[in-house]
């Protein structure tokens, strides 16, 4: 189920916070990553 | 510090859950199931509220600022709540308009729509201003009322003569996979909106009982969002619900016993006027915090009257009609997913890592 483009045009505001909100959703995962593995190297 | 109680919290919980949703058959695309829908939706829903409630499990006390600041770094942290806020601004926009525009549409119809916007604004900017306790307890004192117009609602329905259970009937007859496909969006709304009590958390003066105050009231809220599924669809047709503006005032424009309880859309009104007041201001108040904080300040008091006074131009600038409004936030709505879920979630995750290494 793709977004419709055409919303995104007309609601910028939508467009900030989904594409925010999937960067960071990028950037926690990094830095669980990041967490998990500085706990292993202890 | 100003608290809750525990009471306050359930009240509150409830009010906003049950806010906008009076507005909408919830799942009605998965046309007579939608019942079905919003109690698979509700079950989900367990998850996403396990996640809220266990955050301020490890932070008691500490408002929603203080956790990021403290699990993910100030660097990080910062943006995180300017993304938190914007969402809840728009989550405010959305219930504003709407309410403003069905407020016009059902009992004034002649008075242009930003009057009522600013009416609606000046109360809420008083509200808000008193704090979370003042909000806390005027949801207190109405809610006896909300229930008992909500319950006079459905029973009036259910004798009116128009009520066909039948209309329920079959069960699963189109299948599971529309079903599915629906819940995504109820689960979406209204539970994931609960992601803006995660700012409201360390207000509860019981930390303790946060968890099972939160699963009473949403239960309690899911019990009637359930019987006014079924109020709907078993009096006005699955098709008729799905095409209606706003199915509780169709529902009780066809109550009519012996001539005495007829033009019931007041009642309507009223259930429409108190959730969807509250449910904005819960978002306005959300968003309030996360900017406070995000500007390093404790008082929201200037954050809720600059952006209070704006409030009704950002909605009016935002949205055209109220189909347009319904467009953006069902088209959008599956998607911030990502706000509600994923992130909490992930938050959630982060904090249990750096705790157990810390151990």
């Amino acid at each position: 189920m793709l977004i419709e483009m055409e919303v995104l045009k007309a609601d910028p505001f939508l467009g900030f916070l989904i594409f925010g909100g999937l960067a960071y959703a990028v950037v926690l995962i990094l830095v669980l990553i990041y967490y998990i593995f500085k706990g292993f190297l202890r | 510090m100003k608290q809750i109680s525990t009471i306050q919290l359930f009240a509150l919980i409830v009010t906003f859950e049950i806010g906008s949703t009076t507005l909408f058959a919830l799942g009605v695309g998965a046309k007579k199931d939608a019942w079905i829908v919003v109690l698979v939706s509700f079950v989900l829903s367990f998850i996403l509220l396990w996640v809220y409630t266990q955050i301020p499990k490890y932070y008691p006390k500490q408002n929603f600022a203080e956790i990021l600041h403290d699990s993910l770094g100030v660097i990080l942290a910062k943006p995180l709540l300017f993304l938190y806020s914007m969402y809840f601004l728009s989550q405010a926009t959305h219930n504003f308009y709407e309410f403003g525009a069905l407020i016009k549409m059902t009992a004034l119809p002649n008075t242009p729509l930003l009057v009522t916007l600013y009416l609606f604004i000046v109360v809420m900017v008083y509200i808000l201003d008193k704090g979370i306790e003042v909000i806390a307890r005027s949801i207190e004192i109405f809610i006896p009322y909300l229930f008992f117009f909500l319950l006079a609602a459905y029973f009036l329905n259910m004798i009116s003569g128009e009520f066909e259970l039948t209309n329920l009937l079959p069960i699963l007859g189109e299948g599971f996979q529309p079903v599915l496909t629906e819940t995504l969006k109820v689960v979406a709304f209204p539970f994931g909106e609960m992601v803006v009590f995660l700012t409201i958390w360390h207000y509860v003066k019981e930390q303790g009982y946060i968890r099972k105050t939160t699963y009473i009231a949403v239960s309690v809220s899911t019990f009637l969002l359930l019987i006014a599924q079924i109020v709907f669809i078993a009096v006005l047709g699955s098709e008729l619900t799905a095409s209606s503006e706003i199915p509780l005032l169709e529902a009780m424009l066809s109550v009519h016993i012996a001539m005495i309880f007829t033009n019931l859309d007041i009642i309507g009104v009223f259930i429409i006027f108190i959730g969807g007041f509250y449910k904005t201001a819960i978002h306005f108040f959300g968003f309030s915090l996360v900017f406070t904080w995000l500007l390093n300040k404790s008082n929201p008091k200037w954050i809720i009257i600059i952006f209070g006074i704006a409030l009704p131009f950002l909605s009016i600038l935002r949205f055209e009609n109220l189909d347009d409004q319904r467009w953006k936030g069902m088209e959008g709505g599956v998607y911030s997913i990502l706000l509600y879920a994923l992130l909490p979630l992930l938050i959630l995750l982060i904090i249990k890592v750096k705790k157990k290494h810390n151990k």
